[in-house]
C-alpha cells in the first residue's frame, strides 16, 4: 500500500503531449527524485500530483483514494515552490502557524506544533524575527515548514534549488538531506540536476520526452542504466559513448569502432543472445578510464591531450583517439598536446543496443 | 572548427598584445563601496575568470570594463591604452549578458546582424559576416526562426554570435552559463574555452560556480564584497589558497574547517581541537611567524581524510558515520566527531552504515592552517 | 451521489453567468433595438423591431426637429456632427500627446531613476484629488486667460491629467524589457535615441497600444470639465448627448442612437489595435 500511486499519466496541451504514460509508486518515508532535462514533463507530472493540472487520462491515489477529482487544498499535500511562496513580512513563526490558523486550529496547539516544526529544521532561534532579514536556506527551511506543518501525506518540491548560487546550492542539499531523515513523509522531487536526484532521492526517475526512462536506486542507475539517455545523463561529465560494430576476427569476437576495437570474446555469448544487431554502443565513464603516460599494456590505446579541465583534486581530460573524442578522468602531470594511453575497464564497460537503445551489458 | 579571417586579421598582426589591466578600480553606489582598489592584469589571449558569491561586484566590475557603468577611481587599460574616458563602442569590447541580449521580435539573422546594421555595412557584406559567424558556431539553423523557439543552449549561442560578429577585442561574460541546465552547463563550458582557443581572443568571465572557474580558467581571480582576494591559475588557487574565503570557496564539496589553539604541551607543539590533536612540531617555526595569535583554523578537503573502520595510527581520530550521499562515481560521507561535522570523499565500495565508528587518517601534506582573526593563510601542508 | 452534485454546480455556475450576461449586455442589446424602431413601437417589448428604421440615427446629424415632432421636443437639438468632430480632435491629440510624453517620462524614471522615489508617487498622488475640486478655480483661471471654449483648453487639460496614467502603464512595460538588452546596443555603439526607437519601443508595443486605448477613452467620455470649459464652440459629445436628453425628453430612439454612435470610435480602435494588445501581453519572453 504506497502512500502515492500514479498511474499512467497523460498530459495534453493542444498539440503537445507533455506528459504520455508516466506510472510510479512512492512509499512511505521514501524519496523519489523527478530528474529530467527541461522540458521532459517531470514538472507537468508533479503539478497534476498537486492537483494543478488535471491530467488528460490515468489516476493518481494517495492512500489508497483516487485522487483526480479532489482538489488541491483537500489532498494532503504539501508543496514548496521554486521560489519558495513565503509571507516577507511576517515572522517565521507567524508564516508557520498560518495554515493552522486559516484552520481555526486552537492557540495552544499552533504553538506547540509550531515549536515542534521550528526544532525540526533548526528554526527555533528565529521564530520571531521576520523573514525579509533571512538567508535563502533559512527561507527555504520556513518554506518546508510551512508545507509540513499541516502534516500533508505527501510533499512535493519543485526545483527548490535552481535558483541558488553554487556554493549556497551545496550546503543546503545536505541540509535537504538532513531535514529528510527528520520529517520522514513520502516526497517526491523535481529536479533537472543530475547530482541533486543522486543525493537526494531514494530512488530516481530519469524522465525524457514525457516517459519514464528508467527509475531505480542512485547506485544502480549509476551502475546499471538501462538506456542510452539514462546513461548519459547521469555521472558528470557526461559516459563516453562510441558505435561500434560486433564482428568475428581471426577466431575473436570484437567491437570494431573504428579507432580502436575492443575484444569481448568472453562475453559474446551473452552480448549475441540480446542484441538486435551488430550495431552497438559502447560506453564508458571517464572515470572508468585509466591513463598513463607510458604504454603499460599490449592492449592499451593512445590518445593525444586536446584540453583540460581542472576540477582541483582531479582533471578531466578530452582526450582525441583517432576520429573521436572521449572524456577521461584522472590525475595526470600532463599539458595539452601531450600523448596518453588509456585503456577500457571491462567491468565498467557498458553496451547498447543502438536500435533499441537499450542496454545489453 | 575554422578560425574567423576577421578575427585573426585584427589580431594576428605585430603581436598586438590585447592585455586588461585595472589598476586600483573603486566604485561605490549609493552608500555601498561595490569595489575597493581592485587591481589585477590578464595575460594576452587569455580565459580569465573572476569567480565569486552574488554580491561580490563582479556584474558592476565587467560593466565598468566595458563603459557602460562609469568608475569612481582608478584606471582601466586596454592593450596599453587608457580607455577610462573612451565611449562603450570605441573600447572595442563585446559583452554577453547573464539575460541574451536576443530580440524576441526578430529573427536569429536580425539579431546578429543588428551591430552590423548601427554601422551601416552594406547589406551584402552584412550578410556575409552573418553567416559566417554562424556557421562557426553552428547556429545556420536559426538564423531564420525566431528566439523563443531556442533552447537555453542556442540563446547562448546566437547572443556570443552577436557578439563575435563584431571582431572585439576583448570579450566579456556575465555570468553566462548561470540559466542553463545543469547538464548543458557542462558542455557550454567547454564550448567556451574551446572558442576561446579558437578564436584566440582574451575572455574574461565571471561565475559564482567556482567549478566552472576551475575548470575552464587559464586564471581565476577570487573576489568577495568588492575585492579582489587573489588571482592565481587555478591549481594554485586550489592548492595554496590566500585565505578563508578562497580555501572554501574552491573545492567541491567545501573544505573542512575545525578551531583549534596552537599550544605548547610537554614539550611538543600541537594543534588543540575539541576532540583531537595534531602534533606539529616539525613544522613549529613556519607556524610561528606566520601568525597573530594562537586561534587557528585547521582547514582539511574531504579528498584528504581517509576513513577506515579501524584505527590505523596513534593519530587517527575516532568519528561517527552519520549520513552518506552517493554522488556516483564517488560517495560523500558526513562525520561526526564531538561537535564537529566532517566531510569525506569516499569511493563508491564505502559500505560502512549509518552509526557505526570510523576512524580518520589526515593527509597531512594536504592540511592548511589558517589564522582565525585575519583570516590568512599560516600554513600550507604539515610535514 | 457525486455526480448529480456536479451537476447541480455546473447548473447553477452557468445560470449566475447568465445572469450576469443579461446583465451588461441587456441594456447594450435594448439600445440597439430601441435605436433602430419607430416611435410607435418604443413602448413595446419585442426585441427586433417590426419596421425597423434608420431615421434615429440619420437625424442625428441633421439640425432638424427630431422624429415624433414638436409634440415631443422641449428645445431645439442641434446635430451631433460637430460634436463628434470636436470629441475626435480633443480625444485624439490628446491621447497622442499624453502617451508620447508619457513614454518619455516612463523611459527616464525605469531606467535612470529620473526624479527619484517620490516625483513619480506624487504624479500619482494629484490623480487621486477628485475634479470637482479644482473644477470652479480652473474655470476662472481659464477664463482669465480667456482660455475658454478653445480646442487647446480642453486638450491641454486632457493631457495633462491622463498623463500620470501614460506614465505608470508605460513604465511597467518598460520595466519589463531588461536593461542588458538596451546595454548591449549600447555598447555596440547605438545612439540611446536609436535604442529607444530600434530596440524599446517595438517591443513594448503592445503596452503603447494598451494605455493608448485607455486614455483615448478617458478622454472620450470625459464630461465634467467639457462641461465647464466649452461653452458653444468645443462642445464634445459627452456634452452634447447631456443636453440632448434634456432638449428631447422622451425621444427614446433618437437617444438610443446616440448612445451607440458614441461609443463606435472606441469600438473601432479596440477592434483595430487588438491584435497589438494581444502580442502586448504574451511579450514572448524567452526563457
Amino acid at each position: 500500500m504506497a502512500k502515492l500511486v500514479v498511474k499512467n499519466l497523460r498530459k495534453v496541451f493542444g498539440d503537445f503531449e507533455a506528459v504520455k504514460d508516466v506510472s510510479f509508486e512512492v512509499n512511505e518515508r521514501e524519496t523519489i527524485c523527478l530528474l529530467g532535462p527541461s522540458g521532459c514533463g517531470k514538472t507537468t507530472t508533479l503539478r497534476m500530483i498537486a492537483g494543478l493540472e488535471t491530467p488528460t487520462s490515468g489516476h493518481i491515489y494517495i492512500d489508497d483514494v483516487l485522487v483526480n477529482d479532489v482538489p488541491p487544498q483537500k489532498r494532503g499535500i504539501g508543496l514548496v515552490f521554486q521560489d519558495y511562496a513565503v509571507f516577507p513580512h511576517m515572522s517565521v513563526f507567524e508564516n508557520l502557524a498560518f495554515g493552522l490558523k486559516v484552520r481555526k486550529t486552537p492557540k495552544q496547539e499552533i504553538t506547540a506544533k509550531v515549536d515542534e516544526i521550528a526544532r525540526l529544521l533548526g528554526l527555533g532561534d528565529l521564530l520571531y524575527k521576520s523573514v525579509k532579514g533571512l538567508g535563502l536556506s533559512e527561507i527555504q527551511r520556513v518554506a518546508i515548514g510551512r508545507s509540513v506543518i499541516l502534516d500533508p501525506k505527501i510533499l512535493l518540491l519543485d526545483e527548490p534549488l535552481s535558483n541558488v548560487d553554487a556554493k549556497v546550492r551545496e550546503r543546503m542539499r545536505s541540509e535537504l538531506k538532513r531535514i529528510q531523515k527528520e520529517i520522514d513523509i513520502a516526497t517526491v522531487y523535481v529536479t533537472h540536476d543530475q547530482l541533486e536526484a543522486m543525493t537526494l532521492g531514494d530512488r530516481i526517475a530519469v524522465m525524457k520526452d514525457g516517459l519514464i526512462e528508467q527509475m531505480a536506486k542512485p547506485d544502480e542507475i549509476y551502475a546499471s542504466p538501462h538506456t542510452l539517455f539514462v546513461a548519459e545523463f547521469i555521472g558528470s561529465p557526461s559516459m563516453n559513448l562510441f558505435e561500434c560494430e560486433l564482428i568475428d576476427r581471426e577466431g575473436r569476437v570484437v567491437l570494431d569502432a573504428k579507432d580502436f576495437t575492443i575484444d569481448v570474446t568472453d562475453f559474446a555469448e551473452t552480448i549475441k543472445d540480446t542484441a538486435t544487431s551488430p550495431e552497438l554502443v559502447v560506453g564508458i565513464r571517464p572515470e572508468d578510464i585509466p591513463l598513463n603516460i607510458k604504454k603499460v599494456s599490449p592492449k592499451a590505446i593512445r590518445g593525444e591531450v586536446q584540453l583540460i579541465e581542472s576540477l582541483g583534486a582531479s582533471s578531466i581530460y578530452h582526450l582525441k583517439v583517432g576520429q573521436k573524442s572521449l572524456l577521461a578522468r584522472g590525475f595526470l602531470e600532463v599539458k595539452v598536446g601531450n600523448k596518453v594511453w588509456i585503456m577500457f575497464d571491462m567491468d565498467k564497460l557498458h553496451l547498447f543496443d543502438e536500435k533499441t537503445k537499450v542496454a545489453i551489458w | 572548427m575554422r578560425r574567423l579571417k576577421l578575427l585573426s586579421g585584427d589580431l594576428g598582426e605585430a603581436g598586438t598584445m590585447v592585455k586588461l589591466k585595472l589598476v586600483n578600480v573603486s566604485k561605490r553606489i549609493r552608500k555601498e563601496q561595490v569595489l575597493k582598489n581592485v587591481t589585477f592584469e590578464t595575460g594576452d589571449r587569455e580565459l580569465f575568470v573572476i569567480a565569486g558569491p552574488p554580491g561580490a561586484g563582479k556584474t558592476t566590475l565587467l560593466k565598468i570594463i566595458a563603459g557602460l557603468v562609469p568608475l569612481d577611481e582608478g584606471e582601466v587599460y586596454i592593450g596599453d591604452e587608457m580607455v577610462n574616458y573612451k565611449l562603450p563602442v570605441e573600447r572595442e569590447i563585446g559583452m554577453v549578458f547573464e539575460t541574451p541580449a536576443v530580440y524576441p521580435n526578430r529573427t536569429g539573422f536580425e539579431n546578429i546582424a543588428f551591430p552590423l546594421r548601427l554601422k551601416r555595412l552594406s547589406d551584402g557584406e552584412i550578410k556575409k559576416q552573418v553567416h559566417e559567424v554562424a556557421e562557426v558556431l553552428q547556429i545556420t539553423h536559426l538564423l531564420d526562426r525566431k528566439p523563443h523557439t531556442y533552447s537555453g543552449g542556442e540563446l547562448q549561442r546566437v547572443t556570443l554570435a552577436r557578439v563575435l560578429v563584431r571582431s572585439p577585442r576583448i570579450l566579456l561574460l556575465d555570468e553566462p552559463l548561470k540559466n542553463l541546465d545543469a547538464k548543458i552547463r557542462e558542455i557550454m563550458r567547454v564550448e567556451l574555452k574551446r572558442l576561446q582557443r579558437e578564436f584566440g581572443i582574451t575572455m574574461i568571465f565571471t561565475t559564482h560556480d567556482q567549478l566552472e572557474a576551475v575548470a575552464i580558467g587559464d586564471r581565476i581571480a577570487v573576489m568577495n564584497e568588492g575585492v579582489i582576494v587573489q588571482v592565481d591559475a587555478p591549481e594554485k588557487v586550489y592548492n595554496f589558497p590566500k585565505t578563508l574565503f578562497v580555501g572554501r570557496f574552491v573545492g567541491s564539496p567545501s573544505m573542512n574547517l575545525v578551531d583549534c589553539t596552537f599550544r605548547e604541551a610537554d614539550s611538543r607543539w600541537v594543534l588543540e581541537a575539541e576532540e583531537f590533536s595534531i602534533d606539529v612540531t616539525p613544522v613549529k617555526d613556519r607556524i610561528v611567524t606566520s601568525l597573530t595569535g594562537p586561534e587557528l583554523i585547521l582547514g582539511v578537503r574531504p579528498q584528504d581524510i581517509n576513513l577506515g573502520e579501524k584505527p590505523t595510527s596513534e593519530q587517527s581520530i575516532e568519528a561517527t558515520l552519520e549520513i552518506t550521499q552517493s554522488l556516483g562515481s564517488e560517495k560523500i560521507a558526513e562525520l561526526r566527531v564531538g561537535s564537529i561535522l566532517l566531510r569525506a570523499l569516499v569511493p563508491p565500495s564505502f559500505a560502512m552504515k549509518i552509526g557505526e565508528k570510523a576512524y580518520i587518517e589526515l593527509n597531512r601534506e594536504k592540511l592548511f592552517l589558517f589564522d582565525k582573526k585575519t583570516e590568512n593563510i599560516v600554513v600550507h601542508g604539515l610535514l | 451521489m457525486a455526480r448529480m452534485e456536479q451537476i447541480v454546480k455546473l447548473a447553477a455556475r452557468y445560470a449566475l453567468l447568465i445572469v450576469v450576461l443579461l446583465w451588461t449586455l441587456g441594456p447594450v442589446v435594448w439600445m440597439i433595438s430601441l435605436s433602430l424602431k419607430p416611435p410607435t413601437e418604443w413602448y413595446s417589448p419585442n426585441i427586433i423591431p417590426e419596421k425597423p428604421i434608420l431615421d434615429n440615427y440619420i437625424n442625428l446629424f441633421i439640425s432638424t426637429v427630431p422624429i415624433g415632432g414638436t409634440y415631443f421636443m422641449t428645445s431645439i437639438a442641434e446635430a451631433i456632427t460637430r460634436p463628434f468632430i470636436n470629441s475626435l480632435i480633443i480625444a485624439s491629440i490628446s491621447t497622442i500627446l499624453a502617451v508620447s510624453i508619457g513614454f518619455l517620462a516612463a523611459y527616464g524614471v525605469s531606467r535612470y531613476k529620473a526624479g527619484g522615489t517620490f516625483t513619480i508617487f506624487f504624479t500619482l498622488l494629484t490623480r487621486m484629488i477628485p475634479g470637482a475640486t479644482f473644477v470652479a478655480p480652473l474655470m476662472v483661471y481659464y477664463a482669465t486667460l480667456r482660455f475658454l471654449d478653445t480646442y487647446q483648453a480642453l486638450i491641454l487639460l486632457y493631457t495633462a491629467v491622463t498623463l500620470t496614467y501614460a506614465i505608470w502603464i508605460l513604465k511597467g512595460f518598460i520595466d519589463e524589457i531588461p536593461p542588458e538588452w538596451e546595454e548591449a546596443a549600447l555598447l555596440e555603439g547605438a545612439h540611446p535615441w536609436t535604442i529607444v526607437t530600434q530596440v524599446t519601443i517595438p517591443l513594448i508595443k503592445g503596452g503603447i497600444a494598451a494605455s493608448a486605448l485607455f486614455i483615448f477613452i478617458l478622454n472620450w467620455t470625459e464630461f465634467l470639465f467639457a462641461l465647464v470649459i466649452s461653452v458653444t464652440q468645443v462642445i464634445t459629445l459627452p456634452v452634447q448627448i447631456s443636453m440632448y436628453a434634456s432638449a428631447v425628453g422622451r425621444m427614446y430612439g433618437s437617444q438610443a442612437a446616440l448612445g451607440l454612435i458614441a461609443t463606435i470610435p472606441m469600438v473601432i480602435i479596440g477592434y483595430v489595435i487588438q491584435k497589438h494588445l494581444i502580442t502586448g501581453f504574451t511579450f514572448g519572453r524567452v526563457r
